[in-house]
């Protein structure tokens, strides 16, 4: 994969160190331009491989704390709703709030995902009663 | 007496916390040791608040900002929701940032979320315009001592609140 060895991680290191809570943390990555980096320069399956990969090790500083929630935050810039929806079922034994924000930003994701959801109809013109200049367009529902 | 030895724990795990109506608080101590080198990271953090002071020695998991203002350093707070629960079962009011006296606490919340990121502790009442001055723990780093808006928690809504009785 072509992520983080070029990239400065040190805001996330930071945001990392002084996270209290999850979402302080998911906040702080959202802005990191080393995540929109990483979003830009990778397919959401291989940074989907790379997130399964340092879950799977143990973390010994900040900088390897905070990869998988760089790499999921990064998944999540995406838009690819179905390798994000494969990370809550991630193990994570050793990344205690993965869990909560990989199911934070799954709702995220559905609550701001656009919908076309088009009733039947028939679109038709006619002169309004207000006005001769202009023709108000009338949604039919059928 | 003098206390004899200091147990450590080694395993995370929840400690007994609860509000004053005895409802539980959701929280967990993390032993962890934290890397020699995350201090580095601590100190290039103090480099960007040089108004801060450093109370503690290193890095450490045991406890957050909120273990630090509700639970006497013992252990970590993590959810909003518990921080809410906290606050009103066990009876803050809100007082003015001119009224914040030694012993209030200050809690930060997030602009766009409400979420509440941050707490701590008020050590120096306001006497010009920085503010107030406050105890808290940021993260995993270290406590600082600090005016209450020269943190990474800024900019956000920041409370005092008080426990009057």
């Amino acid at each position: 994969m072509k992520v983080a060895k070029k990239l400065n991680l040190e805001a996330a290191d930071r945001a990392f160190a002084t996270a209290n809570t999850p979402l302080f943390l998911v906040r702080k990555l959202r802005a990191d331009n080393a995540t929109a980096s990483i979003a830009a320069s990778n397919s959401s399956r291989e940074i989907f491989q790379e997130l399964r990969a340092v879950l799977s090790t143990k973390a010994t500083d900040f900088r390897t704390s905070v990869m998988p929630y760089v790499l999921l935050v990064a998944l999540s810039l995406k838009s690819d709703n179905e390798l994000l929806n494969k990370t809550a079922d991630l193990p994570a034994p050793n990344h205690s709030w993965f869990k909560y924000c990989s199911e934070y930003l799954i709702e995220s994701f559905q609550s701001n995902s656009i919908h076309h959801v088009m009733p039947k109809s028939k679109v038709t013109k006619r002169p309004t009663k207000r006005s001769n200049r202009t023709n108000a367009i009338v949604i039919n529902r059928v | 007496m003098a206390i004899s030895s200091r147990r450590i724990l080694l395993a995370r795990q929840a400690l007994a916390l609860q509000t004053r109506f005895a409802n539980d608080i959701a929280n967990e101590f993390n032993p962890t040791k934290p890397h020699q080198g995350d201090l580095l990271t601590c100190q290039k953090l103090l480099a960007d608040y040089p108004s801060a002071q450093v109370r503690t020695l290193g890095p450490s998991y045991g406890y957050n900002c909120h273990g630090l203002t509700f639970a006497s350093r013992r252990t970590q707070v993590s959810s909003s929701s518990e921080v809410q629960h906290i606050l009103t079962e066990d009876g803050y009011d809100i007082v003015s940032i001119d009224n914040a006296l030694p012993g209030d606490i200050v809690i930060y919340r997030a602009p766009e979320t409400g979420e509440f990121e941050h707490s701590g502790i008020v050590v120096e009442r306001k006497r010009d315009l920085s503010g107030p001055k406050v105890v808290s723990k940021w993260g995993a780093s270290q406590e600082f001592v600090h005016y209450y808006m020269a943190c990474p928690y800024a900019p956000a809504d920041v409370t005092f609140h008080r426990m009057q009785k």
